[in-house]
């Protein structure tokens, strides 16, 4: 048995409003999707700074993923498009912080 | 950067370029880029400062205007690629192919030298086909390993990719056709890969091994077909574009377990290579283990300024510090079985039998490990699973600079004894740390050595530099030489594959693609 060929950037860039010059196929369901499947790894691992709770402005964000900064990476717009950055931005920017970053547990004494 | 950009490009036309591909004339390349929008559209044709930015972004100790793209254009069929090809040909404009382009520590997304234009293959991201029967998948350049794997999970199908540690962003074609690695009995990447299609430079499409038989159903179970084999002159080279390629998917088994073995000192690297081997040759352990040193896998876990404040080389009293405390080892095995409960049973009694035998070595296992880090990551690299939790080790040192020093190492304990001897010392007398992995493949190891700096600092950046150079040539010196490496370093490290090689090389090049179109330097092959 085979599967059908999928179009993944067919389905998921509808309702996504078109920016002038986005990618305009976006790979992500969503800012969601985008956030825990690529963001989250690093920054809700300590692996990368904590990032909730300090109203960091969307702008400034953006600018980071765009450009990379030091050891993060920067994200070119066929990996995440302009309508899915500003929906990470956004959610970012208004997070808020309950429970601090939880640091990698360090290796057991065994 | 930002500050001297000029506009974004907006639909009315293309921003000017900041720099013009070697030879090419700011009227030709202008029209160039015309024909690259009739092709692909304007919203394919990056020529803007913002746009070109992620791409410009390297971890390698050099400039980025030795490596700044002209401009990015994105391909999203084979059509388009044939005839973007005849523009390149017509006008000698150089493409740099990238699939997913998270080449970190080789290179990133930008090219061998400037001016060159980066082919995009991102958007070209459709999984063609999961044969669930054969254990194969057939997929686009843009395809990544997380949408490849939540393909297979939201598919039911119970099959396991493997992937290199920062999974969860790169791609399978982009990693085997630079010959990656990964973690699990598939670790060899391009061991597992079967049949590509590749556009060439003259616009021909050749599909390797069984592809190339009208109504073949073999092209992804059949590696080698008829007549010679082609597929490995189109990795780690410049001779076409690799639009599809196929590869072999592992049954998920009943049972997986993951383990890993301690050791204290950092002379034990001698008798975990001599223990460990044959169980790896005879199958007993299938997958490509890892022993890491301590700190790569301090780095998984913490910065060093948690325990050293100062600058230069970590010094070995730190390192005994956090090895007592965190409860690390100077070496730190991690492997798996794979297989029927009965089966893993058989093997786990034959590879604590053998630890045991050598007298050294704590075994722990994951019911022990729970969920502490750098276990679970290392868990999840060994069943194929996403993660970037191996990321920390640039924050190790901070300042993100990177650079994979990969010498092959011969799987013999004495070997690895004066290699570690050796990169210990040249990183040494510049300031720089030892972080280390040898990655076990099937008689070989890769020896992985983090090439850790402050790329915000020019004087250290500038050190690393140095540093690199010297390893290539020391190592060389010694017969060493490594599998695969970064932008900077692809002549130095062609040179140590000697002349007839490189000659050979550059015939092959000559042949297939006349006006040195793609991707000039890599791997130090051009017309
Ligand atoms: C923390 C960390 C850990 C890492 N661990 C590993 C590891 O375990 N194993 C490993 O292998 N790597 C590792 N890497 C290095 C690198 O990130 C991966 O190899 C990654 O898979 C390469 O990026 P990619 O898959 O996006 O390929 P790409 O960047 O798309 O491609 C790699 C190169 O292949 C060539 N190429 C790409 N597509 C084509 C094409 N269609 N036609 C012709 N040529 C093409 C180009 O020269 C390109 O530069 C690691 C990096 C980091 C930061």
């Amino acid at each position: 048995m085979k599967f059908r060929p999928i179009a993944l950037a067919a389905l998921l860039t509808l309702g996504m409003a078109p920016a002038v010059h986005a990618s305009p196929t976006g790979v992500w369901r969503g800012s969601n999707e985008a956030w825990e499947k690529v963001c989250a790894r690093c920054h809700l691992s300590g692996v990368g700074p904590e990032l909730r709770g300090r109203q960091l402005p969307p702008e400034y964000i953006k600018q980071v993923v765009r450009h990379g900064f030091l050891a993060m990476p920067a994200f070119p717009h066929g990996a995440i498009d302009d309508a899915t950055l500003d929906g990470v931005a956004l959610y970012v920017s208004k997070s808020r912080l309950n429970a601090p970053a939880k640091p990698a547990a360090p290796a057991k004494k065994l | 950067m930002t500050a001297q950009k000029t506009a974004p490009a907006a639909a009315s036309g293309p921003a000017a370029p900041a720099i013009l591909p070697p030879g090419v004339s700011a009227g030709d390349f202008a029209g160039a880029i015309r024909e690259f929008i009739t092709i692909l559209g304007a919203e394919n044709v990056l020529t803007d400062a913002d746009h070109l930015a992620p791409y410009t972004k390297v971890m390698v100790a050099e400039s980025e205007d030795l490596h700044r793209p002209a401009a990015v254009i994105m391909a999203r069929t084979v059509e388009q690629v044939q005839k973007i090809m005849a523009v390149c040909n017509r006008v000698r404009v150089p493409i740099w192919p990238i699939s997913t382009g998270r080449n970190f520590g080789y290179g990133s997304a930008a090219p061998q030298s400037a001016g060159q234009v980066i082919l995009d293959l991102r958007h070209m991201n459709r999984i063609l086909e999961v044969d669930p029967v054969m254990c194969t998948a057939l997929v686009e350049p843009g395809v990544t390993y997380q949408q490849l794997k939540d393909y297979l999970v939201e598919n039911n199908i119970p099959l396991w990719l493997s992937c290199p540690a920062p999974s969860a962003i790169a791609g399978p074609l982009g990693n085997t056709v630079d010959r990656g690695v990964g973690y699990t009995p598939y670790g060899e990447h391009f061991m597992m890969q079967c049949g590509m299609e590749v556009v060439l430079a003259d616009g021909q499409v050749l599909r390797t091994g069984m592809g190339g038989v009208q109504n073949t159903n073999a092209w992804q179970v059949f590696k080698w077909g008829y007549g010679p084999y082609l597929d490995g002159i189109f990795t780690q080279s410049n001779y076409g574009v690799v639009t599809k390629m196929g590869m072999w998917l592992m049954p998920q088994p009943p049972v997986y377990k993951p383990f890993s073995i301690r050791y204290e000192k950092d002379e034990d690297i001698h008798d975990i290579v001599e223990t460990l081997r044959p169980l790896r040759i005879a199958g007993v352990i299938p997958n490509a283990m890892v022993f890491a040193n301590v700190m790569w896998e301090a780095a998984a876990i913490m910065p060093r300024s948690k325990y050293y404040q100062g600058t230069g080389t970590t010094p070995d009293h730190v390192l005994e510090e956090i090895k007592a405390k965190e409860g690390i080892g100077a070496w730190n095995v991690y492997a798996a079985l794979y297989g029927t409960k009965e089966q893993v049973e058989v093997n786990w009694n034959i590879i604590t039998g053998a630890i045991k035998a050598s007298g050294k070595g704590r075994i722990i296992t994951e019911e022990e490990a729970g969920e502490t880090e750098p276990f679970k990551y290392r868990a999840k690299l060994m069943r194929g699973d996403m993660t970037l939790q191996e990321f920390g080790l640039y924050r190790w040192r901070g300042g993100g600079g990177s650079m994979w020093f990969a010498p092959v190492t011969v799987a013999k304990g004495s070997e690895t004894r004066d290699q570690t001897e050796l990169a210990k010392k040249i990183l040494g007398e510049f300031g720089l740390d030892y972080v280390a992995e040898y990655i076990v493949g099937m008689r070989d190891m890769h020896h992985i050595i983090d090439v850790l700096f402050d790329r915000s600092n020019p004087e250290e950046m500038e050190r690393a530099h140095a540093c690199f150079a010297k390893l290539l040539s020391e190592f060389g010196k010694r017969g060493y030489a490594v599998y695969r490496v970064n932008t900077a370093f692809m002549d130095q490290t062609a040179d140590l594959y000697g002349p007839v090689k490189r000659h050979v090389d550059q015939a092959l090049k000559r042949a297939l693609d006349p006006n040195g179109i793609i991707a000039p330097g890599k791997s130090g092959i051009r017309i």
